[in-house]
């Protein structure tokens, strides 16, 4: 096999396993957007606090990665309920901009107060995966992607379950779809609300974890850098759509990689950006979606 | 059962309903007829708190449901078919049907069960169970509403223009389905443009317009109000004897 295909084939795996962690940013931003029609901007930042909180019990006791990961989540999780009572609960209907101003508050209140308590310099996360990349065959894979691609599946799967298996995805998807219709059979909109800020804040703790495990630190530039990855994938996928996310995600993922092998990693970035613009001008309503937007 | 007592609604500054009261007894079957604007609709959203009512009172079973949110007025035993049926239209027909039963604690047989009774009455859902609930036609959509807001066992249902649109035969089994329904014990509050339908099977009506009840009795008696029904519903009503 000629080295052009073998790196291709090895940056495929690579870029379809951190795919995935796109998908769950996508994902998270889309499961808000699908059931609330309202985009939350300070799921970024919601992500990074957790991902920082996480650290508190490493440093203060050493603790071991597995209360990191859970810190991890419970902060991601109040963090994203102060959001909701914040930014969402009290503006009347039919305001659906008005969370674009009051998140985007939020966001800079969390990056702020990281910044300040930090003094902006990045903290170390561990390595719960080692470095020594993994042999498949010919081809070298990163063992944290592997996670990632692992714990992507399992997160997918139960969200899946729970949204077409279950009484409460039944309500979320019928919120989604028509918030008056579910109201009148008995479903409580701000209930159903609620819970799903604290499913995907529960997912931006995960996601937080793997992305500083991932890069090796927990940086304040984290907040930024997940917005702009989450809203491309939502809207490369159909927004609101959540299969959308996934498909969306994982485009995203082989491109970037596929990019930084023959383009060299400083096209990574833009990459991101210039695929968006394409999909807007060709597909407006996204790779998967129905709606248009 | 159901007491609306000056009942006020509006939609920014324009006034939909000026002061409705109106009666609903256990097991009676009510008519709100009226022509277009006449605050109808807006009754029922305000009864079932979808409208926030900017005055008067709605009782419920002798308890004060003025302002409730819609999920716990529907909690209360209120059942709404509303206008344009609301079906979710990207799920499958018998999750529509179980999202009916979201509030049943009775556990998945007597669901189960529940949804085999509406079956019954509309033998063709049983066939479209699995199918996606916006591939139906009109006629089914408006069986599956009606099926939809009986799987929760509403002691009251609402009915918002149920014929609306449908071939005539979809509205004799409707209407039909809804007199069953009434026999069998539902209380049924049932709101219609289309006077001849609805007045063949009320026990009383209510005629509003422009947001006031201007005539309350019954079939019988409207029959004897000729200017009433020429002003007020129209040339579908005008064969009403």
């Amino acid at each position: 096999m000629s080295t052009v295909l073998l790196d291709g084939t090895e940056q495929l795996i690579n870029g379809l396993m951190y795919g995935c962690f796109y998908a769950l940013i996508g994902g998270g931003f889309t499961l808000l957007f699908g059931v609330l029609r309202r985009f939350n901007l300070a799921y970024g930042s919601t992500i990074m606090a957790g991902a920082y909180a996480g650290l508190i019990p490493v440093y203060l006791f050493n603790a071991p990665v597995l209360v990191l990961f859970v810190t991890t989540i419970v902060v991601s999780v109040l963090v994203g309920l102060l959001v909701e009572f914040c930014c969402f609960r009290f503006l009347r209907k039919g305001h659906e901009l008005a969370p674009l101003m009051t998140t985007i508050g939020m966001l800079i209140v969390i990056d702020e107060t990281i910044v300040y308590l930090t003094d902006a310099v990045g903290l170390k996360y561990p390595a719960p995966f080692g470095d020594e990349s993994l042999a498949l065959g010919p081809f070298l894979i990163r063992p944290d992607y592997l996670a990632i691609l692992v714990v992507s599946v399992v997160s997918f799967s139960a969200i899946f379950y729970l949204l077409y298996r279950t009484r409460f995805g039944r309500a979320m998807r019928a919120v989604a779809e028509r918030p008056d219709a579910a109201q009148i059979l008995g479903v409580s909109v701000r209930h159903v609300n609620v819970l799903t800020f604290v499913l995907t804040s529960a997912l931006a703790g995960i996601i937080g974890f793997f992305a500083a495990v991932s890069v090796g630190s927990a940086r304040p530039e984290m907040a930024a850098w997940l917005t702009g990855k989450g809203l491309v994938v939502m809207v490369l996928g159909g927004l609101g759509s959540f299969p959308g996310a996934i498909v969306g995600g994982l485009a995203l993922g082989v491109l970037e990689f596929e990019a930084v092998w023959f383009l060299g990693s400083s096209y990574r970035d833009i990459l991101a950006f210039a695929i968006l613009f394409l999909v807007l001008i060709v597909r407006p309503g996204g790779l998967l979606g129905t709606r248009t937007a | 059962m159901l007491s609306v007592e000056g009942l006020e609604a509006r939609y920014g500054s324009v006034a939909a309903v000026k002061g409705v009261s109106l009666e609903v007894g256990v097991g009676e079957i009510v008519g709100v007829l009226g022509p277009n604007g006449a605050g109808k609709t807006t009754t029922l959203l305000s009864v079932i708190g979808l409208v926030r009512p900017a005055g008067g009172h709605v009782r419920f079973l002798g308890r004060d449901i003025t302002g409730l949110t819609p999920d716990r007025v529907a909690a209360a035993g209120i059942g709404l078919v509303p206008e344009g049926r609301w079906i979710l239209a990207s799920m499958s027909v018998r999750d529509n049907l179980l999202l009916g039963a979201y509030l049943r604690q009775d556990g998945n047989a007597a669901v189960a069960r529940e949804i085999d009774r509406v079956c019954e009455i509309f033998p063709i859902l049983r066939e479209r169970q699995a199918q996606r609930a916006g591939t139906l036609s009109g006629g089914e959509q408006q069986m599956l509403g009606i099926a939809r807001a009986l799987m929760s066992r509403p002691r009251l249902l609402m009915l918002d223009e149920p014929t609306w649109g449908l071939a005539p035969l979809v509205v004799e089994e409707i209407m039909r389905v809804i007199k069953r329904l009434n026999q069998e014990g539902t209380t049924i509050l049932l709101v219609e443009q289309n006077a001849r339908q609805a007045l063949a099977v009320v026990q009383r009506c209510y005629v509003l317009a422009v947001g006031q009840v201007v005539w309350s009795g019954t079939p019988a008696g409207l029959a004897r109000e000729p200017l009433l029904i020429k002003a007020y519903l129209g040339a579908a009503a005008s064969r009403i004897r």
